[in-house]
């Protein structure tokens, strides 16, 4: 202002301290003494000497002041509050929001912002969050996956007792060759289940939990076959890969809340329970620990690990559907390649 | 002028626009992202600040004084007492112990979150206040859902009410109570509603799974690799067009009864008027534009919403509104607020 030394009139509205009515009024700005002049004829100070503070600024809603007394000044006029505002915070926040063609900067900054938490905060937020996770919750998680698996998809075991008792010795050889932390942290457990649809195939979940269909049993009469794809189940166990996998998209919700806040309806489900179903394939990392893991615990406990080749080998292509073992399973010709050379190299 | 002994009513009014919106989200994005989340607790102040202070009512807007560290030390303590639970309830029987003692705290945790979430907002200069007794929370929370569980949900609207009920009596501005009661009809009908959704939406794609899967060879059905691809798109189609979207029809529709229900003290009445479907198209698109455009439209998205719900909000007064005077406040800590910004759970504003 060059006159610095005349009083500024701003135009609005005053609410008295604690009261829902609102008078017509104005707010006199000067260097010595400020007030708000009600229609009324009511003066409502600020102190003397006391410059008035406005709210920091948001979009064009009103600008508030709120007057020592709890009384409440409002105002329409943008121009004169931020005249008396200049070089603070709040107006700097609300220029660089204005929407304007730098904004695009901002735009491209916010991705690479948002990749870089995708590639390196979400992982070490899972890595923490495994690493807290309780064995009891790992148990229920467990229970509550076979309880509606049971519900849902699948049906109970056609096999014979003899047959699954041939089964359970190798899981039990398989279990005998681990290190005995890894035995004792889990509470593993196989069971079978005839689940159409999806084929010969077989899952772990977080807590120990092994499940192998009936269509892998009957379809392989290997125990060579059988051998590798436990152990290679029991990778994931120890891996702790599902725990990764759910964490990740509980994570993602998380983040998202955190950081784009509310989706609106049907978005945040999708988000949600979308993302913990969506969590339910695995990730190539996670299939060539297991491999690796697998085919050495294979190995160990007497069965050859060019079984999980022989059994690669007897799937049809993935490409034509999204169910098989394959595909929850990605078998690329890297995966292949890698098995293939360890047992060359041994 | 003609009618002047028809009572006035005053409508709901959303003033902000997508575009300014657009310029404080991303910069409070980017801001959240550069300072490694800190920041996001100004950013909700500042998203409730905007959505606050840009809705109107008989000429009046509300608005949301928390500070951004109040919601930051909120969000710590719920970070640190998250931690300390799961380290806990790792030791077999104390995590027992722990998971109990929790059932009883969330009520707690919850009243004081609603009070909290009260006292910062407020109308025409004028508070909210929230003030609800344990047991009633308790009931509300943890006892009924509970019993509604062992129903298997078919009472699931005895429950919704009793939580209305709860929160909304709660609340208070300038010493006048809200009230809310509803007979159970229309919050079966919206019940209802929401199933018909799903039974329609399940025959439909039933009828689409089962057409795809017929023309393959009974036979070779068990070994077709098409029929297992057509089920799993079946069972994914059935969670995001069938389930999702009933909620919100669920939702649409207990909205209009509980605004129609509620009164303020005074005489003071409110009504909303959307369409269930409507709600639905808008949540739907909505959802689809905002993936599509990699989330850049989500401000326009979410403005789009929340315009057309405070259209069809309305007040409608029992003579002047300037009779509302704020009590003296006392403190409340922002330990309840973070709870609620976990839970997901946040009363907001009515539209």
């Amino acid at each position: 202002m060059e006159g610095g030394d005349q009083p500024v009139k701003i135009p609005g509205r005053i609410f008295p301290a604690r009261s829902s009515r609102a008078i017509p009024a104005s707010l006199v700005v000067s260097p010595e003494r400020s007030v708000v002049l009600a229609d009324d004829s009511t003066l409502f100070p600020l102190g003397d000497g006391v410059q008035p503070k406005f709210d920091m600024p948001v979009g064009r809603a009103s600008r508030r002041l709120t007057l020592p007394d709890g009384s409440l000044f409002e105002t329409e006029d943008h121009a004169a509050v931020d005249a008396l505002d200049r070089g603070s915070m709040g107006l700097r926040l609300h220029r660089a929001e204005r929407f304007r063609a730098r904004l695009v900067l901002i735009v491209v900054l916010c991705f690479v912002g948002a990749w870089a938490v995708w590639r390196f905060a979400l992982p070490a937020m899972v890595t923490v969050a495994v690493w807290l996770t309780p064995a009891p919750l790992e148990q229920a998680i467990d229970a509550g996956s076979m309880q509606s698996l049971d519900l849902t998809f699948a049906e109970p075991t056609t096999l014979s007792g003899e047959k699954q008792d041939t089964i359970q010795v190798i899981f039990d050889d398989l279990l005998s060759e681990l290190p005995q932390d890894q035995r004792d942290n889990w509470d593993y457990t196989l069971l079978f289940r005839d689940i159409p649809g999806i084929g010969p195939n077989a899952m772990a979940l977080p807590g120990g939990t092994i499940v192998i269909t009936d269509a892998l049993v009957k379809g392989f009469d290997d125990e060579d076959v059988i051998g590798s794809v436990l152990a290679h189940e029991i990778g994931h166990v120890v891996g702790r890969h599902g725990l990764q996998q759910l964490y990740q998209s509980l994570g993602i919700y998380i983040l998202v809340a955190l950081i784009a806040g509310d989706t609106g309806p049907i978005l945040e489900e999708v988000l949600l329970e979308g993302g913990i179903v969506l969590s339910l394939s695995h990730s190539r990392e996670h299939e060539r620990e297991a491999d690796d893991f697998g085919i050495r615990l294979a190995e160990e406990a007497g069965y050859d690990p060019a079984g999980l080749l022989r059994f690669f080998a007897a799937l049809p292509d993935s490409g034509e559907t999204d169910t098989d073992w394959l595909s929850t399973h990605p078998a690329s010709g890297e995966r292949i390649e890698a098995i293939q050379n360890y047992i060359d190299g041994r | 002028m003609q009618y002047t002994t028809e009572p006035q009513i005053e409508e709901f009014e959303f003033r902000g626009s997508a575009r300014e919106w657009f310029g404080v989200w991303i910069v409070n994005l980017f801001l959240t992202i550069i300072t490694a989340g800190i920041y996001s607790a100004w950013a909700k102040v500042r998203t409730k600040k905007y959505f606050y202070q840009n809705t109107y009512v008989a000429g009046r807007n509300f608005d949301y004084h928390a500070t951004g560290l109040q919601i930051l030390i909120g969000r710590i303590i719920m970070i640190v007492a998250f931690i300390a639970f799961s380290i806990v309830s790792a030791i077999p029987l104390v995590g027992l112990v722990a998971l109990l003692a929790l059932l009883f705290i969330v009520p707690f945790l919850l009243i004081r979150s609603f009070r909290f979430n009260a006292q910062m907002s407020s109308w025409s200069n004028v508070r909210f206040r929230f003030e609800g007794g344990y047991v009633p929370a308790f009931l509300a929370f943890i006892l009924y859902p509970i019993l509604t569980a062992l129903t298997l949900y078919l009472t699931f609207p005895f429950l919704d009410r009793a939580v209305k009920r709860f929160t909304l009596n709660g609340h208070s501005l300038g010493g006048h109570s809200f009230s809310f009661d509803a007979p159970i009809a229309p919050f079966y009908k919206a019940f209802f509603a929401a199933a018909a959704w799903v039974v329609g939406m399940l025959m439909i794609i039933g009828s689409v799974v089962f057409s795809m899967i017929g023309s393959i060879d009974p036979v070779t059905l068990a070994e077709d690799p098409t029929a297992s691809v057509v089920l799993i798109g079946g069972i994914y189609a059935m969670i995001f067009i069938a389930f999702f979207p009933a909620l919100t029809v669920y939702r649409a529709f207990v909205r209009n009864v509980t605004l129609n229900h509620l009164a303020l003290e005074g005489g003071h009445e409110f009504v909303s008027n959307v369409q269930p479907m409507t709600v639905v198209w808008i949540a739907i698109s909505n959802a689809l534009i905002t993936v599509l455009s990699l989330g850049l439209l989500l401000p326009w998205a979410q403005v789009r919403l929340y315009r057309y719900l405070a259209e069809h909000t309305t007040l409608v007064p029992n003579g002047p509104l300037d009779q509302f005077v704020g009590q003296i406040e006392t403190r409340a800590g922002a330990m309840g607020d973070a709870y609620t910004d976990l839970e997901g759970i946040d009363l907001g504003l009515p539209v």
